[in-house]
């Protein structure tokens, strides 16, 4: 008797099978399955094999050396090959698709479809979903008691059938699901993966409505309600003001965010770029990578940032912050405030109260205390300047040290200075009163300690930057992918 | 081939599941790369822990599980 897997020409009987099934009726999305599932032929054919070779050794039958020959191993590497080349076709939809969409960017045209709709009586305090796949959405809270939508179809299609066809297929609906509550949809999904298809809609909804939008592509604008904004998008770029509750934004890619006059909390996660936050009387937590500029003024409650590289925590900011990829410069803000960063990062404060922790790989630190009371402070950098200005008879128990470099103290009595010979380190140290720890600690770079006069206006030791000026509203945004 | 019964050379249990136990991994591996959580370049070194394992078993219960005729 011979011991011959079954399982082997089975599996070549249903390949062939499939790829016959696949040229007899092409309609079938075969290829796209085995595509997706080959890796489950493997599965399948060990799971088979290994049933086949117990049943043998519970049979007491001869077993194989080998429960795989060398030959079906060339197999399985010959469908692992077509099997992910299939899955990248089907995935990166190429060649066909791609073709297809390349096609109609470059030959086809854009056709233009007005949408509008108005849903009157929907109370005062709705709440608004949003499923706007692709497309620009801007809101205005109005004092009326409806949601008046308007707004205009792009579809970019070979020939105006199509185009119509397509827009046929894609009606934007409004509906109340249920009491108190307006879905918008837009039903681009509807739609065949050959034309492309985006909305921009204009809304005005009842003032205390709350929005939630879920997207794919497009910005959002967003002005004037009492209630909350909850935006998910996998690229968007978000405009707020004037929001009463709570804001919420789930981004996967963004290249800007801003939020101005918001009264509830602000929690912001994304892969974005500019985050540009202003009066916002909540809480702000910021978490995800950010590549642009970060600008925090005037904010109520504690701040907490995370970025890839960055943390923060900041208990109020009553005047600003800014942070880009390699530097923080502050001003006016209410501890305690905690800084840490594994880059390089140069931080400037002017004028803090309460404690300060700072921990940085490298970069200089500038720090001006404000004319309040001192609280603890520790700052520690692995490579860069430190310096500190203090006010005139300022109380406090100070330990400033570097491993390389000089002390500096222009600061005078009590502090004393203490520098080894050629830049080997060196300290600061002094006492006056019962005053807060200040540690202060550089392995490579100078420390100089200042004084600053009480009669001095603050932020002459260290001007800070004047506040950029606003950025001009922005054009929708035209699609080019 | 048609080589008598007794000329084959035999294996035992634990050998013979290797390839197929192999087998069902590398599929799963891909299937798990497939449905895009983990990265096949990233989770590859499991086949070697897995053959590992199952040498380690044929040593340690090569006698009584010796299977097929004895």
């Amino acid at each position: 008797m011979k011991r011959t897997s079954l399982v082997a020409p089975l599996l070549l009987i249903l390949i062939g099978g499939l790829f016959l099934m696949n040229n007899l009726r092409p309609d079938l999305p075969l290829l796209d399955l085995l595509g997706r599932y080959w890796p489950f032929l493997l599965i399948g054919w060990g799971v088979l094999r290994l049933a086949e070779i117990t049943f043998w050794f519970v049979q007491r039958r001869p077993l194989p050396l080998s429960g795989i020959s060398g030959g079906e191993w060339t197999l399985v590497v010959l469908i692992t090959v077509v099997g992910s080349s299939l899955f990248f076709a089907h995935h990166n939809n190429w060649p066909r698709a791609t073709f297809g969409i390349r096609g109609i960017e470059v030959f086809g045209e854009t056709y233009d479809y007005p949408v509008a709709a108005d849903k009157p009586g929907v109370g005062k305090a709705p709440r608004i979903v949003i499923e706007n796949l692709r497309g620009n959405v801007r809101i205005v809270g109005t004092a009326a008691e409806d949601v008046k939508l308007s707004g205009r179809k792009v579809i970019r299609a070979f020939d105006q059938a199509a185009a119509d066809k397509a827009n046929d297929s894609t009606p934007l609906e409004v509906t109340t699901p249920s009491a108190n509550v307006v879905l918008i949809r837009t039903n681009q999904e509807r739609s065949g993966g050959d034309q492309r298809i985006s909305a921009d809609l204009e809304l005005s909804v009842p003032k205390g409505a709350t929005v939630e939008a879920r997207a794919r592509y497009g910005d959002f604008d967003v002005a004037d309600l009492d209630g909350g904004v909850d935006i998910s998008s996998d690229n968007a770029g978000v405009r707020l003001q004037n929001i009463g509750g709570a804001v919420r934004l789930d981004l996967r890619k963004s290249d800007v965010v801003r939020a101005i006059k918001v009264k509830g909390n602000v929690e912001l996660r994304a892969r974005g770029q500019d985050i540009q936050l202003e009066d916002v009387e909540g809480q702000v937590t910021i978490a995800g990578s950010y590549s642009g500029d970060l600008e925090l003024r005037r904010l109520a409650k504690p701040v907490k940032y995370e970025g890839a590289y960055t943390d923060f925590r900041i208990e109020r900011i009553p005047g600003e912050l800014r942070m880009g990829i390699s530097e923080l410069t502050a001003s006016n803000l209410v501890g305690p405030v905690r800084i840490t960063s594994s880059r390089s990062k140069d931080i400037e404060i002017n004028e803090f109260s309460d404690a300060l922790e700072i921990a940085i790989d490298r970069g200089d630190v500038h720090l001006r205390t404000g004319g309040g009371t001192l609280g603890k402070m520790s700052v520690k950098t692995r490579s860069g300047d430190l310096e500190l200005a203090l006010p005139e008879n300022a109380r406090f128990d100070l330990l400033a040290t570097t491993r390389r470099g000089h002390v500096e103290n222009d600061y005078g009595s009590p502090v004393q200075a203490d520098n080894e010979d050629n830049d080997r380190g060196g300290k600061l140290s002094g006492k006056s009163g019962s005053g807060p720890e200040l540690r202060l600690e550089t392995d490579r770079g100078a420390v100089v300690l200042r004084k600053w006069d009480r009669t001095e206006p603050a932020g002459t030791a260290l001007a800070p930057e004047p506040p950029a000026s606003p950025d001009a509203p922005r054009k929708p945004r035209v699609e080019s992918q | 081939m048609s080589a008598p019964n007794i000329a084959v050379p035999q294996g035992t249990y634990l050998q013979a599941i290797r390839g197929p136990v192999m087998l069902i991994t590398l599929g799963s591996l891909l299937a798990i790369d497939q449905l895009g959580s983990i990265s096949f370049w990233r989770t590859w070194p499991a086949l070697i822990i897995i053959f590992g394992l199952m040498k380690l078993f044929e040593r340690v219960g090569a006698g009584p599980l010796t299977g097929g005729v004895r």
